[in-house]
Parts: C-alpha cells; structure tokens; sequence
C-alpha cells in the first residue's frame, strides 16, 4: 500500500545565517530528546526533519549563536 | 575482547585535537571547541578554558567564562575576574554566573581585589560570588560595600554580611533596613532572621510602616519568624494594611506568637472577600488556641472556600485540644 | 535491509538504562562505590537533555528538610495519601536520605531556593507538613548530571532504545538487547545487574490537542522500561492507580499547586472560587477536578488574577523559565496575562507513574525488582508519590546496591535464542517495505485508550478495549519504517500497546474503586477495604500470559494512629455553607 504524506508545519525554524552546524557544532541535534533535528545535507546547517516536537526549547536555548525558534506546534496553539 | 569501539562516548577525550581546533583560524570552529571542553571535567580542561577566554573572539570567551563554572580555586576565579571586566557584556554576564558558583576560600583574592571597581555590574558580580564563600575576610568589605551608591551592590553586600550571620554585621543590617531602596530594606530586614527578637525589634516596628508593601511583608515574616512579643501591636495594627498579603502574613505571626490580643482584630477579617486572609486569619486563630476565636471559627467553617473551611476545622480541633 | 553482521556485544557489571534522572544518579553511584567496576548508562535520546527533566525542574514537591519534616511524618502523609496502599519501607528509605541527597546535589551545583541567610526556604503547600523547596535556577540540573558522570568515568551510549531484557537460565538477570536510533546497529550488552530507569508511561493515553507529542510526560518516556520488565517476568504494581495530572487547557504544563500556591495562587471553579478540598496531590484531588470540570461550575482556571503584581512577575520567572519554559510563549500566543486573566485547565491524558502516583515496577527498599539482579528507580519504580527527588535517591539506592550485587556475581548465561527471536522482532519493520507507519498504529491505540480506559472505568467499555488491543497487535508485524529513526517509533509502539494491556488487565482486576480518580469504577463506585485492601501485583504467567494477583500490605513500620487519619479526613469531609 502507498504512503500518504500529510503535511504540517514544523514547529523548530532554524535560521541558516546564524547556524554554525557547518563548523562542527551539533548542540541542538545533541540535545532534542525526541532526536528530531538533524544537519540538513543541502546546506550543512541543522533542520527539524520529523515533526515530533515536545516544545520543550532545549534546541534554543542551548543554541549557541541563537538560531533556533521554536513556535508551539499549530495544534495546540 | 569485546567490539565496543564507536558505541560509547569515550570518557577518554582527545585534548589533542581539542586544542588544536581552539587554536582554529575559523572563531566559529574556537567556539565549538570551547564548548566541548566546558563539558570536559579534569584540569586540562580547566587550563584550555582559562586559556580560551582571553581569545580574540567574544562568543569564545563566552563559552570558556561559562564552563568555567565547574572548577574551583584561584586560577578559575582569577580568570574569570579578569572575564568580568570583558568590553562584551554577554562575556562579563557568563564571568558573573560562574563567579557565583564558587565555594573555596582560596578563589576569594581576586573577588576582593575588585570589589571597589568603578563598573556597578563588576562590583554586584564580586558581591554575589563573596556571599557563597561566607568568608570571614569578606566582612570589612562587605560592611563598606553597604554604602555603595549603587543599590544593587548594596543589595548584594546584604548577602555578604548575611550568610556569615555574624552578630557584629548586626548593627550594619538593622541600619540596612532603613536604606532608600526597597530591596535593600527587604533583604536586610529578612536577613535578620538568624538574630534574636530583641536585636530585630526596633528595625521590625520600622518597617512595619514602610511605604512599600513587600518591606512591610518581610517585617511581618520576620516578627513571626523570631517570636518579637515586643511586635505585636503593631502587627495588630497591620491586620488594617493595604495590602491583605501584608494582613496574611501578620495574622500568621500573631498565630504564631499565640498572641490572644489579637482575636478580635483578627475575627473582623474572618469575612474579608479574598479567600487567601480568611484562610490564614483561621489558621491563626487556630495557632492561639484561645476559645474567645471559636465563633469566628465556626463562622469560617461555614466559608464557601473548601480550604479556609479546611483550615477552621483543624484551627477548632487545635483551640478545643488546648482548652481539655 | 536485513543486516548480515553478528550482533555486537559488550560485557559490563552494571548497566544502567535511562540516562533521565534516577538513570544517572544510579551509574554515578554504582561507579563511585566500586570505581573497579564497569558501568554504562544508556540512553535513547541524549543524557545531555533528556527524561522528565530534559529542561530543569521548577521545585521539590517532597524535600524532607529537618526542621521542617521528619521522615516518620512525611511516610505517614505519604500512606494516607495514597489510601494505605503502601510498603512503607521503600518510602522511609527515601525520606530518610532525602535530606542528604538535597545537600550532595547543592553541593554539584544544583540551586534550590534560600532564605538571606542562605538556609534553605521551605515553603508550606498542605496543611500537614512543609516539604516544597523551590528551584527558580533549576534549569542547569542536567549539565551537572551529565559533569558528574563524566568526571566519575561512567560510559555513556546515547542513541541506543533498550528493546529487551535477557535472562539468565538460572533466573538471574543476563543483559539487554539495544538498537540504535541512527543506525539500527543491534547491540547484546551483557551484565551482572541492570536497572532500569526508563521513566513513566506517558504517550499511553492521548492529549485533548490530538497531538501525538503535546502529553505531560517527555514523549521519550513511553513505557518502555514498564513492558520490558513485564516481558522479563519482572511484577508490576498497582498500575491501575494512574497518573492523571491537572493541566493547562492545550499545554502540557502543570498547573499552579507547588510552584504557585505558596505564592497565594489556586485552582478555582468558573465562579473563580476554590473547589478542591483535598489536601494532598492525590487521586482524590483529582476525581475533584473532574467533577467540578464536568459540573455546572466548570471548566477548571488558574487564577492568579487577585495576587499583586510584584508576587505574579516573581510566579512567571520561574513558570516561564524553568521545567517547561515554552509556557510564556503559550501564553503570549492567546494574548492571556496571569494578572488578568483566569487560565483554562484541563486534565491530562491517563499514564502510568509513580512517581507521581503509585503506578510502577515493584521495588523493595533496595530497589531490587522481582528479578535477581534486576532494579528500578524514578519514575517507572513502586515507590509512590517520589517525584524527581525520589528519582535521585532511589537511583542513588539502585545504583549502591546493584555495584554490591555486581561485585559478587559472575555473568549469568543466557539463551541465545531470546536475542535471535529480538533481532526478528526488532529488525522486522524495516523489512517492510510498505504497510502500517508506526504514528497511524500509535494514534489508533491511543484513542482507543481515550474512548475506554480513561476514567471513570467501565467493565464493558475495558472488554471491548482489550478486544481492539488484541486486534492491533496482530497488525503490529505490519509496522514499517523508512529509517532507524521511524523504526524507534516502531518500537515504541510495543511498549504503548503493552502498557495498554496492563493498564486494562489491572484495572478490570480490581474490583473496587479506590485512588479517587485513577481508580474510580462505576460498577463497583466503593472503596472495598474487606477485600481490597492489598497491592495488585501483575505479572507474565508461565503461559506467558498476562495475570494479576492479590499481594498483602507490609505490616506498617511507621503506624498511623487513628486520630492522625481522623485529622486528615475531617480535613477532607466536605461541608458546605
């Protein structure tokens, strides 16, 4: 049977300008205890790829350079 | 043996490769570096740290003044003083976080050399980081940093004099708590706990009529806290203040000091519209245990609010286990 | 994908599973007991951020400071709390050491509330005792977890989900089986002694937002450590006394009872009037909330609103900074202010906890589980009402007596057989090249468990649960991932559909209602004491089937005399105006 994908938004923006992922750092990937950041391969910075996210902020506010925000996910907001 | 190698993060860290990458061109790739050391226990860790945060880069000398919380001793708190004086304010305000995470004597030398320093954020960060060594040596400078100009120095000079509870600093907290400035007042005043009722009193009567609420809570507490018989008039008397916070505490304390005295008083507030009072005005009628407050209290176990009602009932049991 | 490779295996004394809060506390003191031994915490996520206190924690709700409390009072609060369903043993063994534990911790560097004088500045919530110590900087309790593991040489494995326990064939615990998050390596740890700290059940029920991430609990906790000690022939306790919490409406955050009420803030009623009259976070508190919330006068609000300005931006500060510190931004987003404005509450989906309860793993008072060799701590372990200083002291007494096991025993043998049937089970979902995604299983079961678990209990509502329980779990070899990541999910699913299936064998076992809410049965509405007044034990039988018996109450060591019971029920009785 074929897989549907249904979208929805992704609560984890990560600014690209701001982002140091290209120069080793991994803090927020390290740190998101639902493992739902990774570096994206386009570009070497860090994005959300699965939308799992517990809003609990530890990707922001353990950023180094301050590039994460984090939105509660639309379905609670 | 076992294949184990790639499953575990090693405890074993390459400090080689560390410092070669906080020796980097690229100030990104320091601070990454640098954050990774601050996760790293052990005094190699502690000498790249304090060689790090003299690095050209701001967000390095951040990272190193934050992990540099950890250690313990001269050579981190030296290197953070000189953190503290940093032109970025991100760099002195992370200097200022771990300086408080300080606790032995021997990181006080460099704390005392700056605590005359022009910069008022300078001289609150050394405060701060003095009042948890509670160090004798820091008394003399901690009763001269009571007459900063700077309020926020003099608030933190309170913790200094404070954590020592040493009842020569006496005289120089119950002059604190006549400061103009309320948080310096409401330290002092709280600080004076450690103290017997005798040495507070003059200071609570004071600032029982302090034109700011949280000075006049914070007496309230305080005569409560240490038994100040010679308090409670006044503490009668401010059952009528502004603020019931203000008249909650105070009931509270006169409970405390089962001061009979003040059941009328005290039966008067058993219909105020904040539950919060009639809560604690039931329970210190309870605490006095005098009959004369059991009308009050059938009435409050009649309230409409579930915990003053709560309250009343355990204050009758209390009132009638005294009376048998 | 079948993965030709062997397994990978590693031998160690103690394995620690669960790199939460007890989870680290128990490999740093297995480790500084016996620094000769191996110990390795692994953990699925990070330990860096991860469990209930992923991001801090605002306070102690049960900090036994002297001065304030004794450990006798705080056991006796404890069993009537909990409706004297309890071994008071393991509860004094945590009241006894709590005080202790709060100084280590002060001492790492873990800040708690304190007076200008720089004592600690316990604040009153019940009536009976003070035992909240509050943490306004309680963010950093991670980092020094994470320092203090480091420095002890503890090995840390993250990325690796525990899947199974192995046994031994003389019956003593033999390892676990693990599989990476990233790569879907399987990993065969050997070990003398493993204890689990894998957290609550949380993603058992499902949030009023429909949103599989938006429960109480950290997601990560799902139950997993619960079914794996289930499936290992480990007994369980009282798991139909759930964990069901007051809530913010929509957001997952607590409501105000140990971080506001000190402070003057309550839960009130529509009529911004107090409701609650129990006096202790309880079962009985909650069937409160639930009556008032679907009474006349609900819905249920936080109000903050009578409280001076100064006193409200003092709540927000730690509110909003610490243990879940998107709650500002919530708030921000429906443009409510505390000074103004009541909040919404609700309740929160149905889990297991003891921590929070009395839902768990049964544990002695050396945290040793049923199996030899094998322990539990926090959230996931017997001892009711712990929260996260029990996590800390509990794993603290898991990890000493699990290093004094470890030194004596020799690596127990095991089947090879039970990793061969694992490797199936967990590699399966990979193999799939299409059918079920994990996410559509995991939402249907718990809807299910929504529609007919969720309190008030009903026995025909429960049978047909476990009919469309069963039903799932034969689509569960349907489950596919596309990666390691999806594959986690997976399996995470298991461990959902497991505790389902205990919650509803447990709960349709006890015929009677007790624990307020978490127990409330609407075909048996009482409290059946002539009966009932034991622990329910619930267990893999030798049919591997799952079974529950009656287990008696320890005889009581801290006697609760019946004035004391009478004090705190007439504090319950409620008498309207």
């Amino acid at each position: 049977m074929p897989i549907a994908n249904n979208p929805s938004e992704m609560p984890v923006k990560i600014d690209a300008e701001k982002c140091i992922a290209d120069k080793g750092c991994t803090v927020c990937i390290d740190v998101c205890p639902l493992d739902v950041l990774r570096i994206n391969p386009a570009n070497g910075k860090a994005h959300m790829r699965y939308d799992e996210c517990w809003y609990c902020l530890p990707c922001a506010i353990d950023c180094p350079t301050k590039a994460v925000t984090v939105a509660i996910p639309y379905l609670l907001r | 043996m076992m294949k184990q190698s790639g499953f575990f993060d090693e405890p074993q860290v390459d400090f080689v490769d560390l410092e070669r990458r906080l020796a980097s061109f690229d100030a990104a790739e320091r601070s990454v570096a640098a954050r990774e050391v601050a996760e790293t226990p052990g005094p190699e860790a502690e000498r790249l740290l304090i060689h790090a945060i003299a690095d050209s880069d701001a967000a390095v000398r951040r990272e190193a003044a934050l992990g540099l919380e950890q250690f313990d001793g001269l050579a981190p708190a030296e290197a953070l003083a000189q953190a503290l004086l940093d032109e970025n304010a991100a760099v002195a305000e992370a200097a200022a976080a771990s300086l408080a995470e300080l606790k032995s004597p021997e990181a006080a030398p460099p704390l005392l050399a700056l605590i005359k320093h022009p910069r008022a954020e300078v001289r609150i960060a050394v405060c701060r980081g003095l009042r948890n060594l509670r160090l004798e040596a820091a008394f003399q400078p901690g009763l001269e940093a009571l007459g900063d100009a700077d309020a926020r120095v003099r608030r933190e000079a309170v913790g200094i004099l404070a954590y020592l509870k040493a009842t020569k600093a006496l005289p120089a907290l119950v002059k604190a708590a006549s400061d103009e400035n309320v948080e310096v007042r409401r330290a002092a005043i709280s600080a004076l706990a450690f103290a017997p009722a005798e040495a507070s009193l003059g200071s609570v009567l004071t600032c029982l009529s302090d034109p700011h609420w949280l000075v006049r809570e914070a007496a309230v507490v305080l005569a409560g806290r240490v038994k100040a018989e010679g308090a409670i008039a006044g503490l009668i008397n401010s059952l009528s203040d502004e603020f019931w916070q203000v008249r909650g505490k105070a009931a509270l304390a006169l409970g405390t000091l089962k001061a009979v005295a003040a059941i009328p008083a005290l039966g008067n507030l058993i219909g105020f519209p904040i539950s919060n009072l009639r809560k604690d005005v039931a329970a210190a009628l309870g605490d006095i245990g005098h009959p004369d407050a059991l009308p009050f209290l059938e009435t409050a176990a009649g309230d409409i609010d579930p915990d003053v009602r709560k309250i009343a009932r355990r204050s009758i049991q209390l009132v009638e286990s005294t009376r048998s | 994908m079948q993965m030709a490779e062997p397994d990978n295996l590693f031998e160690t004394d103690v394995l620690v599973i669960g790199g939460g809060t007890a989870g680290p506390l128990a490999a740093y003191k297995a480790k500084t007991a016996n620094p000769a031994l191996n110990v390795l915490l692994l953990e699925k996520a990070n330990v860096k951020r991860s469990g209930a206190i992923a991001i801090g924690m605002d306070g102690l709700n049960n900090a036994v400071v002297p001065g304030f409390a004794t450990p006798e009072q705080y056991v006796r609060e404890i069993t009537i709390a909990n409706d004297g369903i309890v071994d008071q043993k393991p509860i004094l063994a945590y009241a006894e050491r709590s005080f202790d534990m709060i100084r280590e911790l002060d001492d790492w560097g873990v800040k708690f509330l304190k007076d200008e004088n720089g004592d600690y500045d316990v604040k009153k919530v019940h009536h009976l005792g003070a035992y909240v110590l509050p943490m306004p900087n309680g963010a950093n309790v991670k980092k020094i977890l994470y320092r203090r593991l480091r420095q002890a040489q503890t090995l840390i494995s993250n990325r690796f989900m525990a899947t199974r326990l192995l046994r031994g064939a003389d019956g003593r615990i033999a390892g676990a089986i693990a599989v990476n998050s990233r790569t879907a390596e399987i990993l065969v740890i050997r070990a003398k002694a493993v204890i689990l700290a894998m957290g609550a059940a949380g993603r058992l029920g499902l949030p009023a937002s429909g949103y599989l991430w938006g429960g109480y609990e950290n997601p990560t906790n799902c139950g997993d450590g619960y079914a794996m000690a289930y499936h290992a022939g480990a007994e369980l306790s009282n798991l139909e006394c759930y964990q069901i919490n007051p809530l913010i409406k929509d957001y997952n955050g607590p409501a105000c009872a140990y971080v506001g009420g000190p402070f003057g803030a309550y839960t009130a009623n529509s009529e911004g009037a107090r409701f609650i009259e129990c006096d202790y976070w309880s079962g009985q508190m909650m069937m409160e909330f639930y009556r008032e919330l679907h009474g006349g006068k609900g819905p249920v609000f936080l109000k903050f609103n009578h409280l001076a300005s100064e006193t409200v931006a003092e709540i927000e500060n730690i509110l909003h900074h610490v243990e879940r510190p998107s709650r500002g931004l919530f708030h921000a987003g429906r443009g409510a202010d505390y000074r103004r404005d009541m909040v919404e509450m609700h309740i929160s989906e149905i889990g297991f906890c003891a921590g929070h309860s009395a839902s768990g793993v049964f544990v002695d008072e050396h945290a040793r589980t049923t199996v030899e060799g094998l322990y539990a701590a926090g959230d996931m372990a017997s001892v009711p009402h712990n929260y996260m200083l029990g996590a800390f002291v509990n794993g603290a007494i898991a990890g000493e007596d699990a290093a004094r096991f470890a030194a004596s025993a020799p690596l127990a043998e095991y089947d090879a057989g039970q990793v061969e049937a694992e490797r199936l089970r967990v590699r399966a979902p990979l193999s799939n090249d299409d059918g079920l995604p994990p996410n559509q299983v995991e939402y249907k079961i718990r809807r299910f468990v929504n529609d007919y678990l969720q309190p008030p209990k009903v026995t025909r509502k429960y049978e047909i649960a476990q009919q469309r329980f069963a039903e799932i779990r034969a689509d569960l070899p349907r489950m596919m991932a596309r990666d390691p990541h999806e594959l986690m999910r997976a399996l995470e699913v298991y461990s959902i559909l497991d505790c389902a299936d205990m919650a509803a064998a447990a709960s349709l076992f006890r015929t009677e209602s007790r624990w307020g809410l978490y127990h409330y049965r609407m075909d048996y509405p009482e409290p059946n004491d002539a009966d009932w007044f034991c622990h329910l034990q619930l267990f893999k039988d030798e049919n591997s089937r799952m079974a529950c018996r009656k287990r008696p109450i320890e005889p009581y060591i801290v006697p609760i005399d019946a004035t004391e019971k009478d004090a705190y029920h007439r504090l319950r009785i409620p008498a309207h105006a």
